[in-house]
Protein backbone atom coordinates (compact mmCIF):
# COMPACT_ATOMS: atom_id res chain seq x y z
CA UNK A 1 0.00 0.00 0.00
CA UNK A 2 1.08 3.67 -0.58
CA UNK A 3 0.28 6.99 -0.70
CA UNK A 4 -3.10 7.59 0.77
CA UNK A 5 -3.92 4.31 0.63
CA UNK A 6 -1.89 3.96 3.89
CA UNK A 7 -4.99 5.92 5.79
CA UNK A 8 -6.67 2.80 5.68
CA UNK A 9 -3.88 1.44 8.22
CA UNK A 10 -3.36 4.42 10.47
CA UNK A 11 -5.63 7.02 12.13
CA UNK A 12 -2.78 9.81 11.71
CA UNK A 13 -3.89 12.52 8.49
CA UNK A 14 -1.48 14.83 7.14
CA UNK A 15 0.62 17.05 8.66
CA UNK A 16 1.54 14.50 10.70
CA UNK A 17 1.62 11.36 8.38
CA UNK A 18 5.41 9.95 9.06
CA UNK A 19 4.49 6.28 7.01
CA UNK A 20 3.90 6.25 3.05
CA UNK A 21 4.35 3.07 2.24
CA UNK A 22 3.56 -1.00 3.56
CA UNK A 23 5.96 -3.18 1.52
CA UNK A 24 5.40 -5.84 3.26
CA UNK A 25 2.97 -7.30 6.76
CA UNK A 26 2.76 -10.42 8.47
CA UNK A 27 1.98 -11.85 11.93
CA UNK A 28 5.34 -11.42 13.26
CA UNK A 29 6.05 -7.64 11.56
CA UNK A 30 5.90 -5.27 9.02
CA UNK A 31 8.44 -3.29 6.73
CA UNK A 32 7.06 0.30 5.90
CA UNK A 33 8.82 3.28 4.33
CA UNK A 34 8.96 7.01 4.62
CA UNK A 35 10.23 9.41 1.79
CA UNK A 36 11.19 12.60 3.53
CA UNK A 37 9.74 15.74 1.84
CA UNK A 38 11.44 18.92 2.03
CA UNK A 39 7.69 20.56 4.41
CA UNK A 40 8.05 17.62 6.54
CA UNK A 41 6.83 19.10 10.01
CA UNK A 42 9.76 17.26 11.66
CA UNK A 43 12.81 18.77 8.98
CA UNK A 44 14.89 21.17 10.68
CA UNK A 45 18.02 22.67 8.39
CA UNK A 46 17.17 20.15 5.97
CA UNK A 47 17.40 16.82 7.97
CA UNK A 48 14.87 14.69 9.26
CA UNK A 49 15.22 15.21 13.25
CA UNK A 50 14.67 12.81 15.85
CA UNK A 51 11.27 13.13 16.64
CA UNK A 52 10.34 12.33 13.84
CA UNK A 53 12.24 9.00 13.75
CA UNK A 54 10.32 8.10 17.07
CA UNK A 55 6.97 9.40 15.44
CA UNK A 56 7.88 7.31 11.79
CA UNK A 57 8.64 4.53 14.41
CA UNK A 58 5.38 4.40 16.01
CA UNK A 59 3.23 4.86 12.96
CA UNK A 60 5.29 2.15 11.39
CA UNK A 61 3.89 -0.08 14.24
CA UNK A 62 0.74 1.68 13.91
CA UNK A 63 0.36 0.28 10.13
CA UNK A 64 1.57 -3.01 11.70
CA UNK A 65 -1.92 -3.28 13.76
CA UNK A 66 -3.76 -1.34 11.22
CA UNK A 67 -3.09 -4.48 8.52
CA UNK A 68 -4.09 -6.40 11.12
CA UNK A 69 -7.75 -4.95 11.48
CA UNK A 70 -7.89 -4.07 7.49
CA UNK A 71 -8.04 -7.39 6.61
CA UNK A 72 -10.59 -7.93 9.52
CA UNK A 73 -12.81 -5.11 7.68
CA UNK A 74 -12.16 -2.69 10.83
CA UNK A 75 -11.04 0.77 11.31
CA UNK A 76 -7.73 1.51 12.26
CA UNK A 77 -7.60 2.22 16.33
CA UNK A 78 -6.38 5.03 17.78
CA UNK A 79 -2.85 4.21 19.68
CA UNK A 80 -0.42 5.94 22.08
CA UNK A 81 3.06 5.74 22.71
CA UNK A 82 3.61 4.69 26.31
CA UNK A 83 7.04 4.09 26.91
CA UNK A 84 10.18 4.50 23.97
CA UNK A 85 13.49 2.37 25.50
CA UNK A 86 16.95 2.16 24.08
CA UNK A 87 16.16 4.57 20.85
CA UNK A 88 20.15 4.80 19.18
CA UNK A 89 19.84 7.55 16.47
CA UNK A 90 22.89 6.74 14.26
CA UNK A 91 22.19 9.88 11.22
CA UNK A 92 19.62 12.22 10.37
CA UNK A 93 18.25 11.50 6.78
CA UNK A 94 18.39 14.50 4.97
CA UNK A 95 15.52 15.28 2.85
CA UNK A 96 15.14 12.94 -0.28
CA UNK A 97 15.67 10.28 2.22
CA UNK A 98 13.85 7.31 1.24
CA UNK A 99 13.57 5.95 5.29
CA UNK A 100 12.75 1.95 5.15
CA UNK A 101 12.02 0.65 8.46
CA UNK A 102 11.43 -3.18 10.02
CA UNK A 103 9.12 -3.46 12.58
CA UNK A 104 9.07 -6.60 14.62
CA UNK A 105 6.40 -7.60 17.22
CA UNK A 106 8.29 -8.92 20.43
CA UNK A 107 5.34 -9.27 23.00
CA UNK A 108 1.58 -8.62 22.98
CA UNK A 109 -0.28 -8.71 26.40
CA UNK A 110 -4.27 -6.62 26.80
CA UNK A 111 -4.05 -3.68 24.29
CA UNK A 112 -0.25 -2.89 24.83
CA UNK A 113 2.13 -3.74 22.34
CA UNK A 114 5.56 -4.09 22.94
CA UNK A 115 7.53 -3.54 19.22
CA UNK A 116 11.25 -3.09 17.99
CA UNK A 117 12.56 -1.71 15.01
CA UNK A 118 15.07 -0.84 12.95
CA UNK A 119 15.06 2.07 10.69
CA UNK A 120 17.92 2.06 7.60
CA UNK A 121 18.37 4.19 4.43
CA UNK A 122 20.34 2.75 1.59
CA UNK A 123 21.02 -0.08 3.82
CA UNK A 124 22.81 2.06 6.36
CA UNK A 125 21.59 2.30 9.96
CA UNK A 126 19.79 5.35 11.15
CA UNK A 127 17.76 4.55 14.05
CA UNK A 128 16.65 1.47 16.27
CA UNK A 129 14.47 1.55 19.73
CA UNK A 130 11.92 -0.88 21.10
CA UNK A 131 8.30 1.27 22.10
CA UNK A 132 5.74 0.29 24.14
CA UNK A 133 2.22 1.13 22.13
CA UNK A 134 -1.26 1.42 23.80
CA UNK A 135 -3.90 0.66 21.15
CA UNK A 136 -7.48 2.44 22.61
CA UNK A 137 -10.56 -0.26 22.07
CA UNK B 1 2.82 25.59 10.35
CA UNK B 2 1.61 27.41 13.94
CA UNK B 3 3.79 27.11 16.42
CA UNK B 4 2.82 23.98 18.69
CA UNK B 5 4.02 25.95 21.84
CA UNK B 6 5.18 29.13 23.48
CA UNK B 7 7.27 29.33 26.26
CA UNK B 8 5.33 31.84 29.02
CA UNK B 9 8.79 32.17 31.66
CA UNK B 10 11.93 30.27 32.22
CA UNK B 11 14.68 30.59 34.41
CA UNK B 12 18.01 29.11 33.50
CA UNK B 13 20.83 27.87 36.28
CA UNK B 14 23.76 26.50 34.77
CA UNK B 15 22.45 23.66 32.56
CA UNK B 16 19.58 23.13 34.48
CA UNK B 17 16.22 24.87 33.58
CA UNK B 18 12.58 25.69 34.21
CA UNK B 19 10.75 25.89 31.58
CA UNK B 20 6.71 27.52 31.90
CA UNK B 21 5.03 26.44 28.42
CA UNK B 22 1.88 26.85 27.23
CA UNK B 23 0.17 24.63 24.41
CA UNK B 24 -1.05 25.92 21.44
CA UNK B 25 -4.38 24.49 20.16
CA UNK B 26 -4.54 26.54 16.98
CA UNK B 27 -1.55 23.91 15.75
CA UNK B 28 -2.35 22.13 12.84
CA UNK B 29 -0.56 18.89 13.90
CA UNK B 30 -4.11 18.81 15.62
CA UNK B 31 -5.88 18.21 12.72
CA UNK B 32 -4.19 14.78 11.88
CA UNK B 33 -3.78 13.65 15.68
CA UNK B 34 -6.36 12.79 15.24
CA UNK B 35 -8.98 14.28 13.31
CA UNK B 36 -11.56 14.75 16.41
CA UNK B 37 -9.61 13.85 18.40
CA UNK B 38 -6.76 16.23 19.43
CA UNK B 39 -3.99 14.21 21.37
CA UNK B 40 -0.51 15.74 22.08
CA UNK B 41 1.99 13.96 19.84
CA UNK B 42 4.49 12.60 22.44
CA UNK B 43 6.96 13.08 20.06
CA UNK B 44 6.17 16.55 19.50
CA UNK B 45 6.31 17.21 23.35
CA UNK B 46 9.84 15.18 23.12
CA UNK B 47 10.90 17.93 20.68
CA UNK B 48 9.54 20.27 23.23
CA UNK B 49 12.06 19.61 26.09
CA UNK B 50 15.16 19.15 23.71
CA UNK B 51 14.61 22.79 22.23
CA UNK B 52 13.97 24.20 26.18
CA UNK B 53 17.63 22.08 26.75
CA UNK B 54 18.81 23.67 24.12
CA UNK B 55 17.91 27.38 25.70
CA UNK B 56 19.57 26.04 28.69
CA UNK B 57 22.70 25.03 26.68
CA UNK B 58 22.80 27.94 24.69
CA UNK B 59 23.01 25.72 21.52
CA UNK B 60 21.49 23.64 19.06
CA UNK B 61 21.86 19.53 20.37
CA UNK B 62 22.10 16.48 18.94
CA UNK B 63 20.21 13.39 20.55
CA UNK B 64 22.28 10.22 20.18
CA UNK B 65 20.50 8.07 22.61
CA UNK B 66 16.99 8.49 24.09
CA UNK B 67 17.72 5.57 26.60
CA UNK B 68 13.55 6.14 28.12
CA UNK B 69 10.80 7.86 27.71
CA UNK B 70 7.65 7.39 29.70
CA UNK B 71 4.27 8.76 28.95
CA UNK B 72 1.61 8.66 32.01
CA UNK B 73 -0.77 10.90 30.95
CA UNK B 74 -2.08 12.01 27.89
CA UNK B 75 -1.87 15.88 27.11
CA UNK B 76 -3.99 17.51 25.07
CA UNK B 77 -4.52 21.19 24.80
CA UNK B 78 -8.06 21.06 26.65
CA UNK B 79 -7.32 19.38 29.26
CA UNK B 80 -3.34 20.46 29.61
CA UNK B 81 -2.86 23.78 28.42
CA UNK B 82 -0.21 25.10 30.97
CA UNK B 83 2.83 22.76 31.31
CA UNK B 84 6.37 23.09 33.56
CA UNK B 85 8.93 21.88 31.70
CA UNK B 86 12.21 20.77 33.72
CA UNK B 87 15.42 20.00 32.21
CA UNK B 88 18.91 19.16 33.37
CA UNK B 89 21.65 18.35 31.43
CA UNK B 90 25.28 16.74 33.02
CA UNK B 91 28.24 16.88 31.37
CA UNK B 92 29.58 13.50 30.65
CA UNK B 93 32.36 14.10 28.05
CA UNK B 94 33.28 16.71 25.79
CA UNK B 95 30.42 18.18 24.23
CA UNK B 96 28.41 14.97 25.74
CA UNK B 97 25.24 15.46 28.09
CA UNK B 98 22.80 13.10 29.87
CA UNK B 99 20.05 15.38 29.47
CA UNK B 100 16.87 14.36 31.96
CA UNK B 101 13.83 16.18 31.36
CA UNK B 102 10.19 15.56 32.93
CA UNK B 103 7.15 17.43 31.77
CA UNK B 104 4.39 18.34 34.91
CA UNK B 105 2.21 20.49 36.34
CA UNK B 106 2.04 20.83 39.94
CA UNK B 107 3.22 17.80 41.95
CA UNK B 108 2.05 16.15 38.95
CA UNK B 109 4.40 14.19 36.46
CA UNK B 110 2.98 13.36 32.61
CA UNK B 111 6.23 12.18 30.79
CA UNK B 112 9.74 11.24 32.00
CA UNK B 113 13.05 11.20 29.69
CA UNK B 114 16.45 10.10 30.04
CA UNK B 115 18.68 10.75 27.00
CA UNK B 116 22.61 10.66 25.96
CA UNK B 117 22.56 14.67 23.86
CA UNK B 118 25.57 16.29 22.25
CA UNK B 119 26.92 19.43 20.60
CA UNK B 120 25.85 19.64 17.14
Amino acid sequence: MKGEEIYRLIPQRPPIVMVDVLWHADEQGAETGLTVQADNMFVREGLFREPGLIEHIAQSAAAFAGYGTYIRGEEPKLGYIGEIKDCVFHDLPAVGSELHTVIRMVAQVQGISLISAATTVNGQPVAACQMKIFLKE
Amino acid sequence: MKEYYSIVSSSVEGLSGLFHVRLNPDCEVYEGHFPGTPVSPGVCNIRMVLECAEQAAGHALRMRKLNRCRFTTLLTPQTHPELNIRISLQPKDEGVYTLTGTIGKGEEEYQTLKAEVTDC
